[in-house]
């Protein structure tokens, strides 16, 4: 999954405190940006970086990399009702580490330490070195509406974490749950719960391809400074079924759900420069059975980064790399958010290296999260760029920091 | 030679209420023998009643003297006023001013407390006395249990139960019908008499005037003589 | 309308100003008289609504929006629950919070600990929170947030490190940072802090003091209540706040009936200078009268001046009620604070309905008082047909029927108390009834005394006496209502004096009786969990070594639910069998030995009196085992808490609660043994030992608790000032307004020879027999009001009993006080009368 940048996975922090106090306004201020200096700031002292290859290990990969500063847990997917009705899904949980590992109460003033006592060597399970973040959405194609949620918790006593055997990550009550706790099995199928005030989800994924250890064998450079770069892997493709719930109490409507999901595991220091300016990010799966994923970083003027990847995953799970020279992306349609940016909501890809184009259309136009963090993330829809047939569903994140915004 | 019991020089007494003045006496002389009986008379404000607290110490004068049997009293201090007054004047007012929360026996008696004579002469005395105003029966009687003439004669009682040598009426039969005064006025002069009291009564009633040795009328600030008839 | 328009003639009315403008004086202090009054009842009313706002905002500011708490045990409730709420039910409109009372330069403060990502769905007041620095409570150990307001009257600024004293121990922490609020005066006496923080400055890892919810509607509250482990409930924090706030409203009743029994004193004085004024005019009266005006007419008059007076006094008595009412609500929240509950806010709250009250109460007692001589006026007779002393006479023909009423009043009074289980008001309207009543009997009581006066003098035969007694009688209209408004205001110092002093000496023998043990040793926290215990019981063992100590028994105080909602609880363990432990009131022979085997509980006096409960009944506790009955087998004194306690043995209590926490030891020494010597052995055995403690003799808790008893009262002092003062005021402006009447009087006594000085004497004379005999009439009814004090208004109350005691020196203080104010009152008029000029009071009339 895209890369959530540092600086604004701190955001969210702030905001919970500005909410605290009662203060809704958008949390855009340099004043409160400066904050996230002071929280977790460019500080990369005390954390390991993404900077070589490495082995990856299942399911212990899958659990918490506490090294880092950033980790996150994407699923997105496109599911169907038996009738047809089709809707979008997102369920995202994030960490970021506000202090390395090795200085737990984080402090850098010694002297305002707790008194010494026979109780100092004690810790409060509520010290923060983490803050979990969850964002979860849904997608009513039909009805063309979006409906997004976030949560905001530290660890506490067991409020937010992760077990990677048998896979537990959980936000409150959102919870991923490893059903089989057999070996060898990476306890899937997960279930994923979530429950808002607008939907209910109840979802049961199973991988039907191997995990994708994205760019360099896992190591995902983002940039050309060495150690700007995250641990990413995905499983492109997990068959889906659950049920739905649409409403609240006295008005809801549960449906049966069948469909794909794409789960992306990421976990970095610091990724991006100073001067990139956002991404495009598609995740895509084709009724062929293959699947796409493809990112290009904004450089600050707008324009792809030489860094743009992606890969092309075969019908088996074989990856085929795609370098930003392989991918050609026209925006043809964009839609104003309430932020005030642009984003595209009418795409042609073209495939040079695999030799294919498409149309990437949003299935909603406003599929924006309009959170503590902003961004746009929503279901798609492929089409043929001749025939105008349908060709596949997908996912696509657009992120964009620091730019003008002109009106 | 008669015995110069009074004698006033050329008093002065000018009242002042803010920017207003009023001169009462302007330049009184006057001269009274021991045992005498002087009428004055004047219209309202004319100053007689001035003159009486003149001659008692009651008021202080602006200029002059007065002089009461050989004592200067525009010398004397408040204090010394007070106990001349205690010793030599009997008062009777127009308004009787007896002490209400006193007995007709006890407003007698209180003069004579206050020159401290013996218990046991106080209360002789003052029998005697409300006896001599025909009161007797009236002794423990507070004066408003009394009507006005007895009221008086209790008065005339207390001002003359230690005999002082000069008696000051100011307008004593003033509220009395003209019987009861012409009897209360009797009442003194006769007492006063028998112990040769030298009284002065104010008055402007020309018959309670007549029954006095002289009559002085006061007019405009000044004391004059009277001999012949009134204009009035 | 010829009729209504005359009603407000403009030169009676000039007439009347005039008359005023002459009498300034006089009018002055029944001015201030009133002020005094109204200015009482607006202080105490403000200061009760500023305690009881506050006390509202204090629970107001910690709950907030909050509907629901959950409550544990005396342990606190375990965190993860507050974790499995959120996880298990989704639960998130919720918040885990722990509590303390801390002090910051002297000040009491609450310190909350609370997760702010929890905070964030309950909108508390902390509008504005300036998030530049608020990482550092994130971050730093020990960072602090406070409003704006208090940190600026703390003097604090942002980063600035400082000591925070949690239960005398002394922490660093620094202010992170600050905000304003929508509700400065809630939040002022709060510290915020993250939870994590809170633990760390608390020493309570693991537990929670309470969950603070948002239950919006009845199935989450149902869930959350199906839901519930053990030994925890769920509480509406409505409810909550409510019946802690009922706490103190008998305090503040109390309070409130001090305050009218003052504005009674000054009703009398309007009263008395309405006569006055009727009196001093019945000429001028006479001539209305015979002028043609009707009685309608002079009644408006009079009721007029009397309004006018009223309204600006009144008016005036707001405005000083301000001012008094600022220092009089710190005595009331520091009263609060010491025998309640923590108020952290202190701010004083104008309260117009509180402004409203005073000035209505004010007008309306003036006009009510006024009414009767504005009557009187109307029946003035014509010029020329009056009686001197026909009002004079007509109140002496009133005051056997004054005697009677008045006998009436007090009697039902008595009767109204004598009933069982009256309300308290019901108390205070009787002695009112009573007060009043006995004012109404002042006037003939006074002539019985004159009487007695002067057949005592008589042998003298000194008429100058004789004009000062007979003085009062004469003129008793005027005297009467003086010497009654002295009489109330020196009997509300003797019974509160009464009751204050019985009330101390029953403390000081109960804290003997309780106070067996030498030495009490309790933890320097409130931690209460589990962690903490094994220091003291290391200590219990090692105290037992000491020489010269004889037993150490443990104890533990913790708050409980029951059936009348949470109780204080206090396991203890008899330092043997036999001994009576606790001053026991009404238990059978076999009390302590059932309570010993741990058979039942003891309750303590106001418990029992309030939710009328005895020995024999049973008492339903909410235990960490279930809810169960508790046999009660016997009542015992106690004054340290109004609400009420239960004792129970350490070991039953260990067994339903499962907490093997202590909370204090008791230490009983060897008699052999000097308590100054065994003090200081366990002072080091304690220093030394793992852990923080407080070692106290029994001594020092005696000295700690009369501290905080007499601080109780102080407020009552100043009350009782007041009144007097307002009585005083009275009795001026009585005798002021009857020696000038008496004027001519005095001109002719100086006429006929009384010095100045012989004037003087007499009308100190008699001044001094008004405050005798308001001191000697204040004795009895000072009493009766100790009596209804002690035995209904505080019964009632606070459901506590005490031996009646007489200090005398409360009856000499009485006497001597009235003999002081009225001397006081009376050098004025006799320095006037003295200096008459004889010649202009004669002249005069």
């Amino acid at each position: 999954m895209a890369p959530v940048p540092v600086r604004w996975l701190s955001v969210p922090i702030i905001l919970v405190l500005t909410t605290l106090s009662g203060c809704d306004k958008p949390v855009t201020s340099p004043g409160v940006l400066n904050l996230t200096d002071i929280l977790a700031g460019e500080e990369t002292t005390g954390f390991k970086r993404a900077d070589s290859i490495r082995q990856f290990r299942f399911p212990a990969d899958h659990g918490i990399h506490a090294e880092y500063r950033n980790e996150w847990w994407y699923f997105t997917g496109n599911l169907m009702t038996s009738d047809n009705r089709h809707f979008g899904y997102q369920v995202t949980f994030f960490r970021t580490a506000l202090t390395p590992m090795s200085s737990s109460a984080g402090s850098s003033e010694p002297t305002s330490q707790p008194a010494p006592g026979p109780a100092s060597e004690m810790e409060s399970t509520w010290a923060v070195r983490d803050i979990w973040m969850a964002h979860v959405a849904l997608t009513d194609i039909e009805a063309q509406q979006h409906h997004a949620e976030q949560r905001f918790s530290r660890r506490g006593p067991g409020l937010a974490g992760v077990t990677a055997d048998p896979i537990h990550i959980w936000l409150d009550d959102w919870q991923v749950v490893g059903l089989n706790e057999a070996a060898g099995h990476e306890s899937f199928p997960w279930q994923l719960n979530i429950n808002t005030d607008q939907f209910n989800l109840e979802l049961r994924l199973t991988p039907t391809k191997k995990p994708v250890l994205q760019g360099n064998q896992g190591l995902s450079e983002k940039s050309a400074v060495a150690g700007n770069a995250s641990y990413y892997y995905s499983y492109s493709r997990l068959a889906t079924q659950g049920q739905l719930t649409l409403g609240h109490s006295t008005e809801k409507n549960t449906y049966q759900v069948t469909g794909n999901s794409w789960f992306d595991r990421e976990w970095s220091t610091s990724s991006l420069d100073a001067g990139q300016s956002g991404w495009d990010w598609f995740s895509l799966q084709f009724d062929t059975g293959e699947d796409l994923m493809y990112y290009q970083l904004l450089d600050s003027t707008g324009k792809a980064d030489e860094n743009s990847q992606g890969s092309w995953i075969s019908l088996s799970g074989e990856k085929t790399a795609i370098d930003e020279q392989e991918m050609r992306l026209t925006v043809l349609k964009t839609w104003r958010a309430s932020d005030g940016q642009s984003y595209p909501v009418s795409w042609r890809m073209d495939y040079l290296g695999g030799d294919q184009s498409w149309i990437i259309e949003a299935a909603v136009a406003d599929q924006f999260m309009d959170l503590a963090v902003r961004y746009w993330e929503g279901a798609v829809e492929i089409y043929d760029p001749r025939s105008m047939k349908l060709q596949g569903r997908g996912y696509l994140e657009m992120t964009r920091i620091n730019v003008p915004i002109d009106r | 030679m008669p015995d110069q019991f009074i004698r006033i020089d050329n008093v002065h007494r000018v009242y002042q209420e803010g920017d207003d003045v009023h001169p009462v006496l302007l330049g009184v002389s006057l001269t009274v023998n021991r045992g005498e009986t002087i009428a004055l008379l004047g219209r309202s404000g004319s100053g007689k009643s001035t003159l009486l607290n003149v001659i008692s110490g009651i008021d202080r004068v602006d200029k002059g003297r007065v002089i009461v049997d050989g004592v200067e009293l525009t010398a004397l201090s408040e204090y010394e006023l007070t106990m001349f007054r205690r010793r030599n004047i009997g008062f009777v007012y127009q308004f009787f001013n007896l002490v209400p929360t006193l007995t007709a026996l006890e407003n007698i008696s209180l003069v004579l407390e206050l020159n401290k004579l013996p218990r046991r002469v106080i209360r002789e005395k003052s029998r005697a006395m409300l006896q001599a105003v025909d009161l007797g029966w009236a002794a423990d009687r507070f004066p408003d249990q009394m009507s006005g003439g007895e009221q008086q004669r209790v008065a005339i009682a207390r001002a003359l139960v230690h005999s002082p040598q000069l008696i000051l009426a100011d307008e004593l039969t003033g509220t009395l019908d003209a019987q009861t005064g012409h009897h209360v006025l009797t009442l003194l002069q006769q007492l006063v008499t028998a112990y040769e009291g030298t009284m002065l009564l104010v008055t402007h009633s020309l018959a309670v005037a007549k029954t006095a040795d002289r009559i002085l009328t006061i007019e405009n600030g000044l004391l004059a003589e009277q001999a012949g008839s009134f204009a009035w | 309308m010829p009729g209504r328009t005359s009603l407000f003639t403009p030169l009676l009315n000039r007439s009347s100003g005039r008359f005023i403008a002459r009498h300034r004086l006089q009018t002055l202090l029944t001015f201030v008289g009133v002020v005094l009054g109204v200015s009482m009842v607006v202080a105490v009313d403000l200061a009760n609504s500023s305690a009881r706002r506050a006390f509202a905002l204090s629970l107001e500011s910690m709950t907030g929006p909050v509907t629901h708490q959950i409550i544990g045990g005396p342990n606190g409730i375990d965190e993860i629950v507050y974790s499995r709420l959120r996880r298990e039910l989704g639960i998130r409109t919720s918040a885990p919070i722990v509590t303390a009372r801390v002090r910051i330069k002297a000040r009491a403060f609450t310190l909350i600990g609370s997760d702010p990502f929890s905070e964030a769905f309950i909108n508390r007041h902390t509008q504005g929170l300036d998030t530049r620095e608020i990482s550092k409570v994130l971050l730093g150990p020990a960072g602090i947030i406070l409003s704006e307001r208090t940190a600026k009257i703390l003097n604090l600024t942002v980063k600035q490190r400082f000591r925070i004293d949690i239960s005398g121990k002394t922490s660093e922490v620094t202010l992170a940072s600050t905000f304003t609020s929508d509700n400065p005066a809630a939040v002022e006496g709060l510290i915020f802090t993250d939870i994590a923080v809170g633990q760390r400055l608390l020493h309570r890892f693991g537990r929670l003091d309470r969950i603070d919810l948002v239950l919006e509607d009845n199935a989450d509250r149902e869930r959350v209540e199906s839901w519930l482990p053990d030994g925890l409930i769920l509480v509406e924090s409505e409810t909550r706040n409510q019946s802690l706030q009922q706490m103190s409203e008998a305090f503040h009743i109390n309070l409130t009936a001090m305050s009218l029994l003052a504005l009674l004193v000054a009703t009398l004085l309007i009263y008395n200078t309405m006569t006055l004024s009727v009196l001093q005019r019945r000429n001028t009266l006479g001539i209305y009268r015979s002028l043609g005006v009707s009685r309608r007419e002079i009644f408006a008059l009079v009721l007029g001046e009397a309004l006018v007076l009223a309204v600006t006094a009144s008016a005036v008595g707001l405005l000083l009620g301000l001012l008094l009412g600022q220092s009089l609500v710190q005595l009331v929240t520091r009263t609060i604070n010491d025998l309640y509950f923590n108020l952290h806010v202190t701010s004083f709250l104008i309260n117009p309905g509180s402004l409203l009250k005073g000035f209505l109460l004010g007008v309306g007692m003036a006009l009510v008082s006024a009414s009767l001589p504005a009557w009187e006026a109307t029946h003035t007779e014509p010029a020329g047909v009056q009686q001197r002393s026909s009002l004079e006479q007509r109140w002496r023909l009133r005051l056997p029927i004054f005697l009677i009423v008045g006998l009436v009043l007090i009697l039902l009074g008595f009767w109204l108390v004598g009933r069982e289980q009256g309300s308290l008001v019901e108390g205070f309207f009787a002695l009112t009834m009573m007060v009043l009543g006995f004012c109404l009997m002042v006037p003939g009581l006074v002539m019985g005394l004159t009487q007695v006066v002067v057949v005592a003098l008589s042998p003298l035969h000194v008429n100058v006496t004789r004009m000062a007694v007979r003085g009062i009688s004469a003129g008793i209209s005027r005297t009467g209502l003086a010497i009654a408004a002295l009489t109330v205001a020196v009997s509300v110092t003797v019974g509160v004096g009464v009751m204050v002093g019985s009330f101390r000496h029953t403390v000081v023998v109960w804290l003997e009786q309780s106070l067996r043990g030498d030495i009490y040793i309790s933890l320097a926290e409130r931690t209460t969990y589990n962690r903490q215990s094994a220091p003291i019981s290391v200590l219990k063992d090692s105290l037992e070594q000491i020489k010269g100590v004889d037993l150490v028994t443990t104890s533990r105080l913790v708050n409980v639910e029951t059936e009348f909602g949470q109780i204080r609880l206090m396991a203890m363990t008899p330092s043997s069998r036999n001994d009576s432990f606790l001053p026991l009131k009404d238990a059978p022979p076999g009390a302590s030995q059932l309570f010993y085997d741990g058979k039942g509980v003891l309750i303590s006096e106001p418990l029992a009196y309030h939710e009328q409960l005895n020995e024999g009944d049973s008492i339903l506790l909410h235990t960490q085992r279930g809810d169960r009955q508790f046999p009660i087998v016997g009542v015992y004194y106690d004054y340290t808490s109004s609400r009420g306690l239960i004792a129970m043995h350490h070991d039953l209590y260990r067994h339903w609660w499962n907490d093997e926490n202590i909370s204090g030891l008791t230490l009983y020494r060897n008699p052999q043994t000097p308590q100054r010597a065994l003090l200081s052995t366990v002072r080091e055995a304690v220093a030394s030992a793992e852990g923080r403690f407080v070692v106290t003799s029994n001594e020092e808790i005696r000295r700690i608790a009369m501290n905080v008893f007499d601080r109780t009262f102080v407020i009552t002092d100043v009350l009782r000032f007041l009144a007097v003062l307002v009585a005083f005021a009275g009795v001026l402006s009585a005798l002021i307004a009857l020696q000038l009447e008496r004027g001519r009087e005095f001109g002719v006594l100086r006429a006929i020879g009384m010095t100045p000085g012989q004037i003087r004497a007499m009308i100190i004379g008699q001044t001094v027999l008004m405050g005798l005999f308001a001191g000697i009439l204040a004795i009895p009814l000072g009493l009766i009001m100790a009596d209804v004090l002690i035995e209904v208004i505080n019964r009632r109350a606070f459901g506590w009993s005490m031996q009646q005691l007489l200090p005398p020196n409360v009856l000499l203080q009485a006497l001597l006080l009235a003999l002081a104010s009225a001397l006081l009152a009376g050098a004025y008029p006799a320095y006037r009368a003295a200096s008459i000029l004889p010649a202009e009071a004669l002249r005069e009339e």
